[in-house]
């Protein structure tokens, strides 16, 4: 039995590396891997909280009660089984992601975000038609 | 069931039957549409006499089962008829007239092929149900034994009313007398609606007979109260001061629908009123004296302004006015249960007189194809029998013995000359101001009878078209010249127009004679032999004086010799119209205008602000669409933190 410290801590520095990543990064791959911790640390929590007893923190403190004679909450480990479920969805997220993002390079040679703005209306390089502003080919590039 | 209550309850039901199935069978086949109308007619007026001939037989029946009752949960309203004298004595006049008008319809109203003139459809299906829906409407006035069975008969007659003024309506002038009329009468209705309430609140009972008997133990202002309001609907219905100014509009309506509305029963009905309610009115006195000032007003102002008027029907509607307040003023001096006799002897008459002068008047528009009494004259040599028919009405009109005109009128003048002890002044009001509207009285008629029945056919070789007639001598004529329905003009009269004329002149002249074995309807009718003898002096002083013109005036008309100015001010119904559109129509209209502001500013303003601030709003939110997917990322992440720290905060 660790203390319930460790995984919240770890889920939130996880979660602050993510959001970091997706916010201040450019590079549309580090985004993805900020998103990616943003799932991990979910799953940290899940499991964390699967492990608690049933009525949660205030049944472990309860006194008199001997640690460890607390059993789980739930028998069928919803909460590990989620996150496994979660981590399933996230490669097959990932797979789809990198493949817009090496489309993405193909077309425009660059995987940086801050140069495919034209389709945001409030964006400096804003254009109806994208596409007609910058001949790119759209043939295999190889 | 009785004689006189199937004949009384057959009165209301067969020209109503006769209407709604008179319309399709008209559309289909015009002509035995005109026979359904005519026999309806007759069917009606068989009823009423058969119903007289019962009730004068001693087989009168009140609260006849009509409509069934109306349970009201507190209160129940037995929706019936009645048959007493009264009702079936006016029954029998407005049947008369009733057929008379649907007689003459037939003609009047037929499709002229190839008619320059008469271009508009003439429309007769409709008119004719309207007509037979009318006299429904005023038979079951005639006959209601209940003041809610009594308003409803008033209300659809003014709503037929409208219908049939309205009846040109390719006219816009015939658009807006018809919405005139309906207004103005609308506005008096009212004040019958609240009377019925204010006596269904005091009295417990819609019942006429209850009504009565509950009259004189009324508290006193409650019952002047009543009596006030029931004066207002009379008023405007009788076309009274001040609500008279739709009347002389309404000649825009079809000549025969003047005689049967204007003339004989609509106008007649709110005298009927008075008289049906004359205990209630006996137990307030203060509103009688009210409805003798404004009879004695509206009498003397309308036959002056009858004067002045250079159109026929106009001038017989004024005429209408003054008479049918000779009526009022005959039952504002009554001070019996039983006094309405003066009056009901008076409508009967002038039901008579004024359908023929009216349905004359009609024929002679349509051989002259105007109403205006300049393009009239010599119908003496070019139709004999009609200049004398005309004559009759207007010698009766004027009160000439032994006419029925005469008896009548002077039986009213009696009546306030009797009630002068007793009354006081109002009542020498009435006599005085009835003997003044004598003179005046045989004037227009002598003026009338001089332009139209005197003198040289007018050299019309073309027919008159109204285009044309409006720009005609704007300077002799300025203003207001205007033919008020302009007709066909054909050189011979069929059948259909001159046998009516004959038929309603019979009890023209002949009415008097009902005295000599008075009916119970107008028994107690005196007259008064020194008021008899000074009236018809009167009326033959004005008379002489109209017919004088003949040989003295241009175009034999007295009226020529009066000052322009003055002239104009009587025709023009003493700029009356002017007062009313400044102190009613304009502040309505402006109402009127503020309400139309209000709805499209502001309550409209709230619709029209939704697209506004929805395209600021989608404006605002376009600026976050920036393009740059790590910025989304950031407002998505700002969310999550929102709805945590809201998740938090709630629970």
């Amino acid at each position: 039995m660790i203390h319930l410290a460790g995984p919240v801590i770890l889920a939130a520095v996880l979660a602050g590396a993510g959001v970091y990543g997706l916010v201040a990064r450019r590079n549309a791959v580090l985004v993805l891997v900020g998103a990616e911790l943003l799932v991990a640390a979910a799953g940290v929590l899940f499991v964390a909280a699967s492990a608690l007893p049933a009525g949660g923190l205030a049944a472990l403190e309860r006194p008199g009660v001997p640690p460890g004679s607390v059993p789980a909450a739930d028998p069928l480990l919803s909460g590990q089984v989620l996150t496994v479920f979660a981590v399933t969805i996230a490669a097959a997220e990932v797979g789809l992601a990198l493949a817009v993002v090496l489309q993405l390079f193909r077309v425009r040679r660059t995987s940086d975000l801050a140069a495919v703005r034209e389709l945001g209306e409030a964006s400096p390089t804003y254009s109806e038609d994208p596409a007609a502003g910058d001949p790119l080919p759209t043939g295999d590039p190889r | 069931m009785s004689v006189a209550s199937t004949a009384a309850t057959s009165t209301v039901v067969l020209p109503a039957f006769v209407a709604v199935v008179g319309l399709p069978l008209a559309r289909r086949s015009p002509v035995w549409g005109r026979e359904w109308a005519v026999l309806g007619g007759v069917a009606t007026f068989a009823a009423a006499l058969v119903e007289a001939w019962a009730v004068y037989t001693g087989r009168a029946a009140g609260r006849i089962p009509f409509l069934g009752t109306l349970d009201l949960g507190s209160v129940r309203i037995g929706l019936d008829l009645r048959a007493d004298a009264l009702s079936a004595t006016v029954a029998v006049m407005v049947g008369l007239v009733a057929l008379c008008v649907q007689v003459y319809s037939t003609a009047y109203l037929a499709e002229i092929p190839d008619d320059p003139v008469e271009q508009a459809p003439t429309r007769y299906p409709a008119y004719a149900a309207t007509v037979s829906l009318f006299t429904a409407a005023m038979m079951t006035v005639v006959h209601a034994d209940d003041l809610v069975l009594l308003l409803l008969g008033w209300e659809v007659m003014g709503a037929c009313s409208y219908l049939l003024v309205g009846h040109h309506s390719e006219r816009a002038a015939a658009r807006a007398a018809a919405v005139k009329a309906f207004l103005v009468t609308r506005v008096g209705d009212l004040g019958v609606l609240l009377a019925v309430v204010l006596l269904l609140a005091a009295t417990g009972t819609t019942s006429i007979p209850g009504v009565l008997a509950a009259a004189p133990s009324l508290a006193p202002a409650t019952a002047v109260a009543a009596a006030l309001l029931l004066l207002a609907g009379v008023a405007g219905k009788s076309a009274q001061f001040p609500l008279h100014t739709w009347l002389p509009d309404a000649m825009e309506g079809p000549t025969p629908v003047s005689a049967l509305i204007h003339a004989a029963t609509m106008v007649a009905a709110g005298v009927y009123l008075v008289v049906r309610l004359l205990p209630l009115f006996l137990a307030a006195p203060a509103a009688l004296t009210v409805a003798a000032v404004i009879a004695s007003v509206t009498m003397l102002g309308a036959a002056l302004a009858a004067v002045a008027q250079d159109d026929l029907k106009r001038l017989l509607a004024w005429s209408t006015v003054s008479q049918v307040a000779y009526m009022l003023g005959g039952v504002a001096v009554a001070r019996g249960a039983d006094a309405g006799a003066p009056a009901v002897l008076h409508l009967l008459s002038h039901g008579a007189f004024k359908a023929l002068l009216f349905l004359v008047a009609g024929c002679v528009a349509h051989l002259v194809g105007s109403t205006l009494l300049r393009d009239m004259g010599g119908l003496r040599i070019t139709h004999p029998p009609l200049a004398a028919l005309l004559a009759v009405g207007l010698l009766a009109l004027a009160g000439i013995p032994p006419l029925s005109g005469f008896w009548s009128k002077e039986a009213v003048l009696s009546a306030a000359e009797a009630a002068t002890d007793t009354l006081g002044w109002p009542a020498q009001l009435v006599l005085v101001s009835g003997l003044l509207t004598t003179l005046v009285t045989g004037a227009y008629a002598g003026r009338a009878l001089a332009v139209v029945a005197l003198g040289d056919p007018p050299d019309v070789p073309e027919r008159v078209v109204p285009a044309a007639d409006q720009d005609a001598d704007p300077d002799t004529h300025p203003g207001g010249d205007e033919a008020v329905e302009v007709h066909g003009q054909g050189a011979v009269l069929p059948p259909a127009m001159t046998l009516p004329l004959w038929a309603l002149g019979v009890p023209t002249v002949l009415l008097g004679l009902v005295l000599a074995h008075p009916p119970d309807a107008v028994r107690d009718v005196h007259v008064d032999l020194l008021t008899a003898v000074a009236g018809a002096a009167l009326a033959i002083a004005g008379l002489t004086w109209g017919l004088r013109a003949a040989t003295t005036a241009p175009h034999r008309d007295a009226a020529l010799t009066l000052p322009v100015r003055l002239r104009t001010f009587l025709r023009e119904g003493y700029r009356l119209d002017e007062v009313q559109a400044a102190l009613v129509v304009r502040p309505y209209g402006a109402l009127a205008r503020l309400v139309g502001a209000g709805d499209r500013d502001v309550v409209d303003g709230y619709v029209r602000a939704v697209p506004v601030l929805s395209r600021w709003g989608s404006v605002l939110l376009a600026r976050a669409q920036s393009g740059l997917a790590t910025g989304y990322l950031a407002w998505l992440a700002v969310g999550a933190v929102v709805v945590g720290v809201v998740g938090v905060v709630i629970s």
